[in-house]
Parts: structure tokens; sequence; C-alpha cells
């Protein structure tokens, strides 16, 4: 008994450190007031930039069409950019769909658009973007996903950014929006509010900046020379941002509700454990392949931290029962089962900052959040955290099992 | 490093001769006077229980207050060597010191932070270290002074923060520590609600998580702790937290405006040790009240009085966790009149507040000279000459640790408290078997005589209500006195009497 009284104790630190820890991550960026630092250029200098904007599609039929529209039709000049829809062979409709669109909008005045079809494998994302990286030309490369609905100044933003403060990349926010679709989407919401308006902020100031998957801007010349994206990862956004940390690369933050790119949630719970696997099982990849053992200890102790953040949330899991088992059956000394509970005033601790971060949300998206939604979201704290641990399980196991297949996320235009 | 040190100093030369001025005044003399306090003698003992035995209390922990201020000790204790400056009880002082020192720098900063002016601070510096509060009370090692620190922490993060959710985190952890050290800090949480709202105009809702978050989890924890071991609500058996939260508050001294209240009667102690403080504390208080700027300092004063106001029973030491606040809205009051318009008017006041300091210390000049903690060492050394070590003594509080754990010497087992000898069975009933025949000797000053005379504070209610007189009275009534102690000054006249009680019943 003493030897499990000891492991739980031990589990209960490691619990500790990290609610804190994760806790100090989300309040980033409301300790004090970044906006001077991260904030949207008020004013717009004149286009100067070039985009290339890659949009890799696999069975996106029933929302490339928007997407794509949203792209062409926004406040930047149409010969600065150049749209790319990357698509496999394999994948009719979404061809279809996207001629379809293209021809659409050649009507329309629109020629910048087109489309790329490769029918090599590996079947994922980087490989779409490294394929339709070689075909196109301009000055600033960047990608979206299929599904996402983007502000209609976001290359003004970037431009303004770029051409003042001289970064070669940009990481601009993005937002889940259907937070009232399923049970999970309101923390899966929540999720991208913390992680794009205050954790990424700490990981630019760190210089330790695992990238989003979408809106992130990378002058053409730096991305060929890491040789555009990492085919074998299965989060090569992150393994990207990983690889600029290293080579010292200052990656800008901007952020502001306006300008998010929206993006809807998983659908279901199956589609939500296996996306999130991926991302677990990415990481893991990361971690493991070392890049980010050249940085500073600092770096790399934050950068074991973030890789391996899936291993603690599958951890997570386990400890939740062991140690209420522990705190009711098992008769420790008093001090003892009062630390042992302090990771559940946390846990209830993350629980009154989503309640919050809700109110945030809604107010800076003008959306509608009733009582009942402050009440689904307390509810279903502890079973999405559950989902979370599941799916750290399976991203985990996947890893040891040698399981790198893509399992791609399906999308129903829920968040238009 | 020591350039660094010099450096230091130079930018703070205020500051630090400010903690120049308190070392002086509330070290000199200070194991000498003024007397050991029974509750010091109280903290001392359960101190030594959590760094040497791991319990809350040498005897029954029965929630009289939360146990942080003492687990406080304890780690000094750890630190320091408990024995490093005598007995435990002295070690418990030199811990005093320490934190008024530091509460010194805090309210300087908060002063300063407020009013944007050193001379304000300096001034309120002033008037806390050299107010004779700081001699009487600030020496004690009582939990109104540990308290008084988390809370000068508290309200110097919030008001210090500049929006900064770290600092406003860090205000609501102090605070709850600082109901932790003692509960009377609790009432001042609306003044901090209303901080909150002054100080972080923007990302309230964050702020306010922050704040409660923190402080609230912390003091839930007293509550837990209760829970997880079976004691937060009374079974009319064991001890609960429930049951002396409702004993506490049935303590009744008479509301404020009742004549021979516990309140008027100390307040008539408080003027005559310090009336400055107490009338242009007060003054100021009423003051800031209606200022914007001066309201959050001001509702901390004026919510602390009113918690002793309440009509419970007041104790002269409870000025100990009021004062520093009073000091805090006397200098920022006064801001106004340190502009350069009022700058005569202004010099004139430090003036007048410097000479009315010297005429107080003044007048109790004795407290620098006088050692009436003399007689307490008789009487230790008396008992130890002439008493068997197994020997069952009625004690104060005070005297315990130097009869139960000494630095040196014959340590007395079976010497226990009046209070537990009238209020806990593992003592009056296993141990003297509630027989006061049991009880060899008694150790008393005179505040012990007087309530064993009026048969007051050495009685307890059973669980009916009804009055059950303790046996430490009747062996009182049936001793003499066999050694007597006074000390010489007769400004500060206090004495011990031991008395031999004339049984011819042992313990077994």
């Amino acid at each position: 008994m003493d030897y499990f009284i000891s492991l739980i104790i031990l589990l209960s630190t490691v619990q500790l450190l990290q609610s804190l820890y994760s806790g100090y991550l989300k309040l980033y960026s409301w300790n004090r007031d970044l906006r001077h630092l991260y904030g949207a250029p008020s004013k717009f200098v004149a286009p100067h930039k070039s985009f290339t904007v890659l949009l890799p599609a696999r069975h996106e039929e029933n929302v490339i069409a928007h997407t794509i529209k949203g792209i062409a039709t926004a406040n930047y000049p149409q010969e600065l950019l150049e749209i790319v829809v990357v698509c496999r062979r394999d994948d009719p409709a979404t061809i279809a769909a996207t001629q379809h669109e293209i021809l659409e909008l050649k009507t329309l005045g629109h020629h910048n658009i087109r489309l790329i079809i490769f029918s090599d494998f590996p079947i994922n994302k980087p490989h779409g973007c490294n394929v339709a990286l070689r075909c196109t030309r301009n000055q600033v490369v960047t990608l979206f996903d299929a599904e996402d609905q983007i502000h209609p100044d976001i290359f003004n933003v970037v431009n303004t950014i770029m051409v003042r403060e001289g970064n070669r990349v940009v990481q601009a926010g993005v937002q889940l929006m259907n937070f009232d679709s399923t049970w999970f989407s309101i923390h899966n919401v929540l999720e991208y509010f913390f992680w794009f308006k205050s954790t990424l902020y700490y990981y630019a100031k760190v210089g330790l900046i695992p990238l989003g998957g979408n809106t992130v801007f990378f002058e053409r010349n730096l991305l060929e020379q890491l040789g555009g994206w990492d085919e074998t990862c299965l989060t090569e956004d992150a393994d990207i941002g990983i690889r600029l940390s290293v080579r010292r690369e200052q990656v800008r933050v901007v952020y502001e509700d306006r300008y998010v790119t929206k993006e809807e949630t998983p659908p279901t719970v199956e589609q939500f454990i296996k996306q999130r696997s991926r991302w677990n099982q990415g990481f893991l990849q990361i971690f493991k392949r070392g890049d980010y053992l050249d940085l500073p200890w600092q770096q790399r102790l934050i950068a074991i931290y973030t890789l391996t953040f899936p291993l603690l949330q599958a951890l997570g899991l386990v400890y939740i029962p062991l140690s209420i088992y522990a705190i009711l059956y098992v008769k420790v000394f008093t001090p003892i089962a009062l630390y042992l509970c302090i990771p559940g005033y946390l846990l209830f601790g993350h629980v009154i900052l989503s309640l919050i971060a809700l109110y945030e949300f809604s107010t800076a998206h003008r959306l509608k959040v009733g009582p009942f939604d402050y009440i689904a979201l307390i509810l279903t704290f502890i079973p999405y955290q559950i989902l979370l641990g599941v799916s750290a399980i399976r991203g985990a196991w996947r890893e040891i099992s040698g399981n790198t297949v893509w399992e791609k996320t399906e999308h129903v235009n829920a968040h238009r | 490093m020591h350039e660094k040190v010099a450096e230091l100093i130079r930018k703070n030369q205020i500051l630090f001769s400010l903690i120049a001025i308190a070392l002086a005044l509330s070290s000199y003399n200070m194991f000498g006077y003024p007397m050991f306090h029974g509750d010091e003698g109280i903290y001392s003992q359960q101190a030594y229980s959590v760094a040497n035995l791991s319990r809350l209390s040498y005897y029954t922990y029965f929630y009289d207050h939360p146990p942080i201020g003492w687990i406080q000790i304890a780690l000094w204790f750890k630190l320091t060597g408990q024995y490093t400056f005598g007995e435990i009880i002295n070690s418990t002082r030199v811990l005093m010191l320490l934190i008024h020192l530091i509460s010194l720098v805090l309210l300087f900063s908060i002063i300063l932070i407020s009013t944007k002016n050193k001379t304000c601070a300096a001034l309120g510096g002033i008037i806390y270290a050299a107010s004779p509060f700081s001699i009487f009370y600030g020496r004690i090692g009582l939990l109104d002074n540990i308290m008084i620190v988390w809370l000068l922490a508290a309200i110097y993060f919030l008001i210090n923060c500049q929006g900064r959710l770290l600092y406003v985190l860090a205000s609501g952890t102090c605070f709850g520590i600082a109901v932790l050290s003692k509960e009377v800090a609790l009432p001042l949480l609306p003044a901090f609600l209303y901080g909150i709202w002054v100080y972080v105009p923007n990302r309230r809702k964050f702020a306010y998580a922050c704040w409660l978050f923190p402080s609230l989890s912390l003091i839930s924890c007293y509550f837990l702790f209760a829970l997880l071991k079976g004691e937060l609500f009374p079974d009319g058996n064991s001890t609960s937290l429930v049951g002396s939260i409702l004993w506490q508050s049935s303590r009744k001294g008479g509301l404020p405006w009742v004549e021979n209240s516990d309140f008027m009667r100390v307040a008539k102690d408080w003027l005559a040790k310090d009336a400055f403080l107490i009338m242009a504390g007060s003054a100021a208080t009423l003051y800031n009240l209606l200022r914007h700027q001066n309201r959050f300092v001001g509702l901390n004063a004026l919510l602390s009085v009113l918690t002793i106001s309440r009509g419970n029973q007041v104790f002269d030491f409870y000025i100990a966790s009021i004062y520093p606040l009073l000091a805090i809205n006397i200098a920022v009051a006064l801001k106004p009149l340190f502009s350069r318009t009022y700058a005569l008017v202004g010099t004139f006041l430090v003036g007048f507040i410097l000479a009315v300091l010297y005429l107080e210390l003044e007048a109790h000049h004795y407290v620098f000279k006088a050692d009436v903690n003399v007689i307490q060492r008789q009487a230790v050394a008396w008992v130890r000459n002439n008493l068997p070590a197994d020997s069952s003594i009625v004690i104060d509080d005070k005297i315990w640790p130097a009869l139960q754990v000494p630095k040196r010497g014959q340590s007395y087992r079976n010497a226990h408290s009046h209070w537990k000898v009238a209020r806990d069975p593992d003592i009056f009933q296993d141990f003297l078997r509630d027989d006061w025949r049991n009880i060899d000797y008694i150790v008393a000053d005179q505040a012990m005589v007087d309530n064993f005379k009026a048969d007051k504070s050495s009685s307890f209610q059973d669980s009916a209500g009804s009055a059950i007189r303790s046996i430490a009275v009747e062996a009182f009534l049936n001793s003499i006195e066999v050694a007597y102690f006074e000390t010489p000054n007769a400004d500060a006249k206090h004495s011990l009497s031991i008395l031999k009680v004339n049984s011819s019943g042992r313990l077994e």
C-alpha cells in the first residue's frame, strides 16, 4: 500500500505542476496587455507582398467551393494573390467541385485560381502542400484548410506586419466557431480560444513555437531552405514550427478576434478522437526525432513538455479514478489526503477559466450563449477530459504499434 | 556583491532608515517586555508539536483557529533551530520581529504606491514602527501578527498589479493564507472585491477568478481537512470545526456602545497606549472612505474594526491586526498636505506627529528597561529546585514551553495548562481522573488567580449549557501559596504565585 500511496503522490505532483503550468499558459495573454506586441496593425500599408495560398483538399466537396470563394474575394489585389487547390486524383468529387467553382469565379473576373492534381504517395496534407509549393511562385506562402473561412483583410494584416516589422513567418489566429454542434464542441472551441489568444504568445516569447495547421505565412525562400513540410510527420505544422525555432527564426503571432480564420469542430466523437490521436501521435513523432535537442535548455524543456503533453493527458485519465479511490478508501495521513485533493481544486480552477473564456469568446464573436451552455460546459468538462485521455492513449498506442496512416477529419460546414 | 547592497541601500535610504528604527524599537528588550502571553505559549507549544511530533497540537486540536499560523512558526523553528534564541517562546518572538519588519516594508510600499509620495510613506512607516502597539503587541507571538503580514501582502499585490493577473493571483493567495493564519481576515473579503474592481478595470472577470480561486480554495482546505478527519460537524463526542465556530461565536462580549462591554474596556486600554493612532486612524479611515482613490484602504480598516465590534469577546491584542491598517489610512489621507501648496502645513504636521510619537514612547519608556519575564524564569527555577519531575502542575500556557520542552534541564511532562485541565478530556478525565486531589501544584499569574477566584474562565459548559466547575478551581480553593514572585518595576507590575494543593491524593 505504501508503494501505491507513493505512486499517487507522485502522480498528484505531476498533475499539480502540469495543471498550474497549463493554467499559466491559458492566462498568459490576459496577465497583462500584450496588444502592443501581438495586436494587428490598425492601419494597413499598401499591398507589397505577393501571396501563394495553398488549399489542400481531400473529400471536401461539401465545403471547398465556399472556401475558394472566400479567399478569392479577399481585399487584396488579384495580381498579388495566387490560389492553388491541391487534390489527389482519386478524389473526383472534390476535383469536380473545385473545377466548377474556378469556372464560376472566372466569369466574375478571378483568374488567379488553379487546381493541382497529384497521384503519388503518401496521401496526406504535407505531401499535397509540397507538390503545390514546387508549382507556385509568389513571395509568401500560406495554407488554409478546405473548410476555412478567412477574414477578407487577413492578407493586408500579414502584408503590413511583414513590410513593417520584417518578420519572415507570421502565425495568425484560428478559431473553431460551432460551439453548440455537439456536447464536446464547446470545449474544443475554448481550447482553440486559449491556444491562439494566449498560449501561442507565450511560445512566441520563449522562442519555441509549434505552429498551427493553417493561417500561417512563410516567406517562400525560408520554406524552401527548410525543404518544405515533413511528409512523414502527422503534425507537419508543429514540426515545421520546431524546426524554425531551432534556426532561431522569430515567429510573429498576431491575434485579433475579428481577423481569425473560422473553422469547425469535428462532427462526431469518433472524428474528434481520430483527429486528436493524429495530433498526439504527431507530437510524439517529433519528440522521438529530437530536433529540439539543439535548442537552449529552457526551450528544450518546454519542447519536451509540449511534445509529451499527450502522455500527461493519458496519465490524467489513469490518475483521476486512482486519486479518488485513494482519498476515499485508503487510510492516509490527513495532510497527504489534502495534498491529493489539490489537482481536483486546480481542475475546478480550469472549469472557472473555461466559463469566463466562453463569455469572452461569445462576446468577441457576438454569439448568443445562454445559461444552459454554461451548465453544459460544467457538466461535460470531465467527460471531455476523458475524451482527451482516450485520444492520448490511442495516439500513443498508434505510435508504439507503428501505425502512421493519416486519418482525415470530416468537415460539414457547421461553422458558417 | 557589496556594491549591489550599497546601491540598494542608497536607492532606498528612507526605507532602510525606517527598518533600522523599527529594528531598534522592536528588538530592544524584546525578551524582557512585554510579559509572555498565554496565546504566545499556546502557539509556541503547537508549533513545537508540528515541528517535532507531526501533530497540530500537543493536546487535542479543537479547531480554535486554523493551523497555518503556527505551522509557519513551526517552519521557523525548523529553519533556525528552535532553541537558537533560548526557550522556544523566544524563538517565536524573533519570528515576530522579522514579521514586523516585513510588515513595515509592505506598509511603506502600499503607501508609496497609493500616494506616490515618499514623505507620506515615511510618515506611515514611522507611525507604525514607533507606535506603542508595535511594542506592546507587535513583539508577542500572536496569530494576528502573522495574519497581518499576509494581509498587507495581499493589499500590496492588488494595488501594485497594474492589471497583471499574476499579481491578482498572488494577492488572492496571500489573502487565503492570511485567513488560514487567523480567521479574522475573512470579513475583509468585500474590501478586496471592491479593490479588484478598482485596480483591474480591464479583464475584470479573469481578475475576480484569479483572486477568488486561490483564496477560496485555500480557505476551503480548512473545511476539507476537518471533513477528511471526520471532524467537520459536531457529533457530541469529539471536537469539530463547526462546533468550534459555533462556540467561538457564542463568546459574547457585548456591543461596543454598551457600558462595560469588552470593546469599551479594550478601547480605553488602546487609547491609553496610543490615543493618536486610534483617533487619527479612525478619522483618516472615515475620510478615505469618502474618496474614491483611497476607499480600498479605508474599507480594509473599516471592516477590520467592524469585525471586532460585532459584540463577541474582544481581547486587547486584537488591535495588532488593525493598527497597521490605521497607520496606512493616516498616511494616505494626509497626502494632499504634502503638496507644494501646503508645504508649510505638511512640515508642521510631520513635526507634530513625530513629537506625539516621541511623547507616547516616552510615556511608556519602561518597555525598554523592565524585564517582566524575570518572574517566569524565577518561577521555573523554583519549580526545578523544589519539585520532582513527575509533579502534576496546573500552569498558564505561557510557562508551558519552559516547563514541558525546556532548552536545558528537566522537563515537567505533567505540567498542563489550566484551560486543558478545564476542557480537554484527555487531561481532566484520563490523566487527572476528574479529581482535583491529583493536582500537586499550581503556577498562576495574577489574571489566573483572579479567574480562579471569580470561578470564571476555568469553568466550562457541559453539553446542556450549564457551567461545570473545573477541577483546577477546586484545587486552587484547597491550596496554599508556597512561593511568590513580583516584578521590581512599578510601571510594569506583574506577579506569579506557586501554590501547593493541600491533598493527600497522588497520581498512580
